[in-house]
């Protein structure tokens, strides 16, 4: 007995070490894609200069544009990255499925909507904030829709039922202005809008999504070990004492928050949010409160080391962030394919 | 002490009553078998005196906080369900998640609990493998044991030996029957009537939703109601209690 209290403990220790060195090995390669993020772009900087000119202010162009410019983009994909991976993660463990996504609530969808509006009217153009604005209200509006569709107690499948037909409408609303747009220089705005980038995001930008994304992870953080009950079914965990109503109202505030505000000021992202917490399950013990944080600091290395590929690759085609990560998700659905078929599922 | 009691429960499924006015009050020390045919509404039964559905009448549990309900009842549900490829011994510990307040993690306490559900339920060589990777039989075992290391004065289990080899079914049963011993007490509803009459102390029958016996194996189950509410006949064999056919016409 004592033996196997002693192999227990060191598995436990051996574990709780494995996931130390997961997060400290994410928290470096986020620090890494933040640098990588740093020292690219188009003006042609040396790395060297650009980081000299990032921490020693030479009152000329080159310390604006690393401060101004790369330094709020980078920062700005850490949290939209962070937002997607996070809310990805949650959304799996309350589903406990894992092709559940941040977008399948609607969120993005209505984000986009609002967006697509705020260009399509004009307003974006007169006003810069109306388009983020425009689309936190959408975002809203798709959360106020889904929880008056699926009401307090409604089930997993009610609310994944209602977050398609908020996303089909609001992606057959999105299509109509298109469709309707007099304009084809607007609907080519909005089409390259929709495919989703950092490119030109300022420090505005970043005050205005990052206060509404960091409260919604801190939310998301909370549900771990709800979501840890939920592995052996609503049933079960709610006798286990967790509250499945608050749980699901928690992951879809949190998630409407973080992915709502990181929509409107990049547009929809896809893939990080299902990708990233599936190639991080096997490597966390596949615990969703141990996949939470994981996830976090993998969605914001994702888009980071993406979104300074989308620039290396094609300098000066502006090619956009969305469009890549689309390019990296794909493989990893066939990864999945794959193995299930070897599972001889 | 009362472990668990019933005030005219009564559940309703579109303006019809699926658990209809049962009482029923569970002490300590006690092996409960919950036996009815298909759609009696055992489990009905059990998830509206959890709390889990909407339910009219008393139950002592319903009246309890979340969480301290869940120190006072742990609940086997009939699916069986493990989402994640997690570990045997981090999937049995999940039942030590009510005891963990406010992001506390496992203490010894919480480990030995772990441990020694493990052991109840033959698992230790378990430990380390990934639940979802085990066969249908070992799942079950593994879910039981989360049951049992959730530590509560109460068990119900929604037939816990379907899918059970047969040493592992009478093993499941001794461990109850242990477990009573030591003044806890387990609802277990069940199909095999030879199961149930050799290891309950005590059986409740129900049939459409209403609780018609409640007594000894003996006393429960007797000829007229293997008849009513079974339709197969019995025989008695010493302590043994064994179906011996099903009545003409019954199925």
């Amino acid at each position: 007995m004592a033996v196997a209290d002693g192999t227990s403990t060191d598995f436990k220790a051996s574990r709780d070490a494995g996931s130390i060195a997961l997060v400290l090995g994410l928290l470096g390669l986020v620090l890494f894609g933040f640098v990588v993020s740093l020292v690219t772009g188009p003006s042609g900087m040396s790395v060297a200069r650009g980081l000299l000119a990032f921490f020693v202010d030479n009152g000329g162009p080159e310390t604006v544009v690393m401060r101004e410019i790369r330094l709020p983009r980078a920062v700005l994909g850490a949290l939209v990255g962070a937002a997607l991976g996070l809310s990805g993660a949650a959304m799996q463990g309350l589903l406990r499925n894992p092709l559940a996504e941040p977008g399948l609530i609607g969120v993005s969808a209505t984000a986009a909507l609002g967006a697509v509006i705020a260009l399509q009217t004009g307003l974006a153009a007169t006003f810069a904030l109306a388009l983020p604005i425009f689309a936190l209200v959408g975002a809203g509006v798709a959360v106020g829709l889904l929880l008056l569709l699926a009401g307090p107690r409604g089930s997993s499948l009610v609310l994944i039922l209602a977050g398609i037909a908020i996303a089909a409408l609001a992606a057959a609303a999105t299509s109509l202005v298109l469709n309707l747009s007099p304009n084809p220089f607007a609907a080519s705005e909005i089409i390259f809008w929709l495919m989703g980038s950092l490119a030109d995001r300022s420090w505005t930008h970043v005050w205005l999504a990052g206060p509404l994304i960091a409260l919604g992870c801190v939310v998301l953080f909370l549900t771990g070990r709800g979501l840890d009950a939920l592995t052996l079914g609503e049933d079960a965990a709610e006798a286990l004492g967790v509250r499945i109503g608050r749980l699901r109202l928690m992951v879809v505030t949190g998630t409407a928050l973080a992915v709502g505000a990181a929509t409107a000021v990049t547009g929809a992202i896809g893939f990080v949010g299902l990708v990233v917490p599936h190639i991080l399950r096997p490597l966390t013990g596949g615990l969703p409160s141990r996949l939470l944080p994981a996830s976090a600091l993998g969605g914001a290395a994702m888009v980071l080391l993406a979104d300074s590929a989308a620039q290396g690759l094609l300098p000066d085609r502006d090619l956009k962030l969305g469009v890549l990560t689309a390019f990296i998700g794909a493989p990893v659905f066939l990864h999945l394919i794959f193995r299930t078929r070897r599972a001889g599922l | 002490m009362s472990l668990l009691s019933l005030d005219l429960l009564t559940v309703m499924r579109g303006g019809c009553p699926v658990v209809d006015g049962v009482t029923l009050e569970i002490g300590a020390g006690e092996v409960v078998g919950l036996i009815g045919p298909n759609g009696a509404g055992k489990t009905t039964m059990m998830r509206g005196a959890l709390g889990l559905l909407a339910a009219s009448g008393g139950s002592s549990l319903t009246a309890l906080h979340a969480r301290d309900r869940a120190k006072a009842a742990a609940w086997l549900p009939q699916a069986r369900e493990i989402a994640w490829p997690v570990s045997v011994e981090t999937l049995v510990s999940l039942g030590r998640s009510p005891y963990l307040a406010g992001g506390r993690k496992l203490s010894q306490a919480d480990h030995e609990a772990v441990a020694q559900a493990l052991e109840q339920m033959g698992l230790t060589a378990f430990a380390r493998r990934d639940a979802t990777a085990l066969s249908g039989g070992e799942q079950a075992r593994v879910l039981i044991a989360r049951v049992l290391a959730q530590s509560t004065p109460l068990i119900m289990a929604d037939e816990p030996v379907a899918g059970l080899d047969p040493a592992h079914q009478f093993s499941l049963m001794r461990v109850f029957s242990k477990l009573a011993q030591g003044g806890k007490s387990v609802l277990v509803s069940m199909h095999d009537l030879g199961l149930a009459a050799q290891h309950c102390t005590r059986l409740v029958m129900i049939h459409r939703g209403k609780l018609v016996a409640d007594g000894t194996p003996r006393e429960v189950l007797s000829d007229d109601r293997l008849r009513d509410v079974f339709q197969v006949c019995g025989r008695w064999d010493g302590d043994a209690f064994h179906v011996t056919d099903v009545l003409e016409g019954a199925v």
